[in-house]
């Protein structure tokens, strides 16, 4: 039998046919391909919820008080020890004011006590003249009567010493009051608010008031080194009493004087105490950062240890990184590294410092939805100084694998 | 085991949803055709009744490659998917809608939609673009068309020509013009038998040349070619 000449499939109809059939094939098989190839290039690995924490302080009146004035706004920059609001001193400054009565008062006492003191005293050596008493009894006389006017002279020159701290702690009081209000008027002047003419003023007085502080400062020095030397002599005479009398016991100082000298003891403590209420008043920013928050407002009465601002730190150091339990417990996650990332451009490598002990709740923030709450182990992962990521911001975390 | 489960883990969620990145919407939409493609391949091979749809065959790569678009869209909006819910609930109540495809095609809509209200114009362009591309293709290429015959070749054999099969003169025709052939009825009265053939053709514009032929064969008669429309699954 002849063979057969086959009807020539037409070329449309043989690409029809190949559409329809092979080429489905070779695609799929190619996206097939394709696929595989993305997977492999996408960046797998387990990725963790992170963030940044805020490095945040609470600036706290450490006692009671009105709120004398604010230096600083929301959201401005700060610097450590930077003066940021003041109580209201006048209430310190009335108690300054009594305690330089008190002292004046005693001041007062001592010098008629000390006059009485001396008249029985010339009293006694003349009636001792008259009787031709020994040798040694007039010397016994003549140092009692040193001692008594050594301790009046310590006496007078602890007033001295009171007086000028009431009046340094009062004028620095003053002097704080001037700087808090000349910062003020700087920064509107800043701001170009018409203030540069009440800053220049408060300037002035301020360098004023600073010199009278220094002067105060150096009587006050002067006059505590005379008091030691006061304190010595005393000293010294005692200690040569029963030496030079050959009595065994050092005379008894009057009860009035005595009482006196205790009160010259609690005002000391007094006065103190005063100071440290100075210190008190004047609010400092405890880090380098910004103002977040301002809870209060000037001419707020506020108690002893309520928040006047919230100081959130400028630079970030620390990330936190929440994982599995069950990831953490099949390995040593400490000192591996991982990659901290921030949206597609931001992004760290760095080191584990450290693993919480026990499961803890995960910002809300970081809840895969707002009515479940979540929880993992905390990862310490330190950012040195790279600033690259801001504080309170959320962060995706790839632990990498180790280099074992 | 271990490699597989590290494997299994690293193309596992990675336990949070990472941004839609181009290159992650373009591989999942990609990886979502490729399964989709084999789930609809393997439910053809596998089909057995009377009901099969090539529209549904279809719908079912649809529909893989929509429900990755609306992840993407929806993300991890609890709101946006309630409200996806419900709008695809008040398109059901108020029309019926018999063909899936159909159905593929208002969810595509619908998902699109939702993409532009949310502000996800990237991934609204990029999908609905690979979707209506994919639409075309799996028209071009007649998608879930089971049958590759032509049509329907029928025909009666008298005489010494019946009950011996086909005869080597009509096996020389069938050769020349016909690439695949598959008897569906014999149906023999004692005189004559009656074949039902499905027929693949060399040249379809030439089916009239094979009726011709066929009729000029002795004992032959009555030969019909019904060519099927393209469109129509038969």
């Amino acid at each position: 039998m002849t063979a057969v000449t086959k009807v020539p499939i037409p070329l449309d109809q043989r690409l029809s046919a190949f559409v329809r059939g092979p080429l489905v094939g070779l695609v799929w098989l190619a996206t097939a391909a394709l696929c595989v190839a993305l997977l492999r290039d996408r960046p797998v690995a387990l990725e963790h919820r992170a963030w940044v924490p805020p490095v945040e302080y609470e600036v706290s009146t450490p006692s009671s008080g009105v709120l004398g004035v604010v230096l600083v706004r929301a959201f401005q920059e700060v610097r450590k020890g930077e003066l940021v609001a003041q109580l209201d001193p006048r209430p310190l400054e009335a108690r300054l004011a009594t305690a330089n009565a008190e002292v004046l008062s005693l001041r007062a006492q001592i010098a008629d006590a000390r006059e009485l003191a001396d008249a029985e005293q010339q009293q006694a050596e003349s009636l001792a003249a008259q009787e031709a008493t020994s040798d040694a009894d007039s010397l016994r006389m003549r140092m009692e009567g040193d001692l008594l006017r050594s301790s009046f002279d310590e006496s007078d020159l602890r007033l001295g010493v009171l007086e000028l701290e009431v009046q340094l702690a009062s004028d620095e009081v003053g002097a704080d009051l001037l700087q808090a209000q000349h910062l003020r008027a700087s920064r509107l002047a800043e701001d170009g608010t018409g203030w540069e003419a009440e800053a220049a003023d408060l300037a002035l007085e301020l360098r004023q008031a600073e010199e009278r502080n220094r002067g105060t400062a150096a009587r006050l020095s002067g006059q505590r080194e005379e008091l030691l030397q006061a304190v010595e002599r005393t000293a010294e005479i005692r200690r040569g009493f029963p030496a030079a009398t050959g009595a065994m016991d050092l005379p008894r100082i009057p009860a009035a004087t005595r009482a006196l000298e205790a009160a010259i003891r609690v005002q000391e403590l007094v006065i103190a105490e005063l100071e440290l209420e100075r210190d008190a008043l004047n609010l400092q920013a405890p880090i380098d950062g910004q103002v977040s928050a301002l809870y209060v407002g000037e001419g707020q009465s506020l108690m002893a240890g309520r928040a006047v601002m919230l100081v959130t730190a400028s630079a970030a150091r620390e990330a936190v990184v929440f994982v599995d339990p069950e990831v953490a417990s099949g390995e040593s996650l400490v000192g591996r590294s991982v990659e901290l990332r921030a949206g597609e451009r931001r992004s760290l490598e760095t080191k584990i410092a450290s693993l919480s002990p026990k499961t803890e709740l995960l910002p809300e923030r970081l809840w895969p939805h707002p009515a479940s709450p979540a929880y993992g182990l905390a990862l310490r992962v330190p950012m040195g100084e790279s600033g690259m990521f801001m504080p309170g911001e959320i962060l995706r975390a790839r632990i990498l694998p180790s280099e074992n | 085991m271990n490699d597989f489960e590290s494997l299994f883990r690293q193309l596992d969620a990675t336990g949070m949803a990472p941004p839609p990145t181009l290159q992650g919407l373009v591989m999942s939409l990609l990886l979502a055709l490729t399964l989709g493609q084999l789930t609809a391949w393997v439910y053809t091979k596998t089909h057995a009744g009377l009901s099969y749809s090539r529209s549904f065959c279809q719908s079912l790569v649809y529909l893989m490659v929509i429900a990755t678009l609306v992840m993407f869209v929806i993300g991890n909006n609890v709101v946006a998917a309630f409200g996806l819910m419900g709008a695809l609930a008040i398109i059901r109540f108020r029309n019926v809608l018999k063909d899936t495809r159909d159905t593929a095609f208002v969810f595509l809509t619908l998902v699109l939609g939702m993409a532009i209200g949310s502000q996800r114009i990237a991934v609204a362009l990029v999908g609905g673009a690979f979707l209506l591309l994919l639409a075309v293709w799996l028209h071009v290429t007649r998608f879930g068309v089971r049958s590759h015959f032509d049509g329907h070749l029928s025909y009666r054999m008298s005489g010494l020509q019946s009950g011996a099969g086909v005869g080597d003169l009509l096996k020389r025709v069938f050769t020349r013009y016909c690439q695949d052939l598959h008897v569906v009825t014999v149906h023999d009265t004692g005189d004559e038998v009656e074949y039902v053939q499905q027929v693949r053709l060399r040249d379809r514009k030439r089916g009239n040349e094979l009726v011709q032929d066929m009729r000029g064969l002795e004992g032959i008669g009555d030969v019909t070619l019904v060519l099927r429309d393209e469109n129509i699954e038969i």
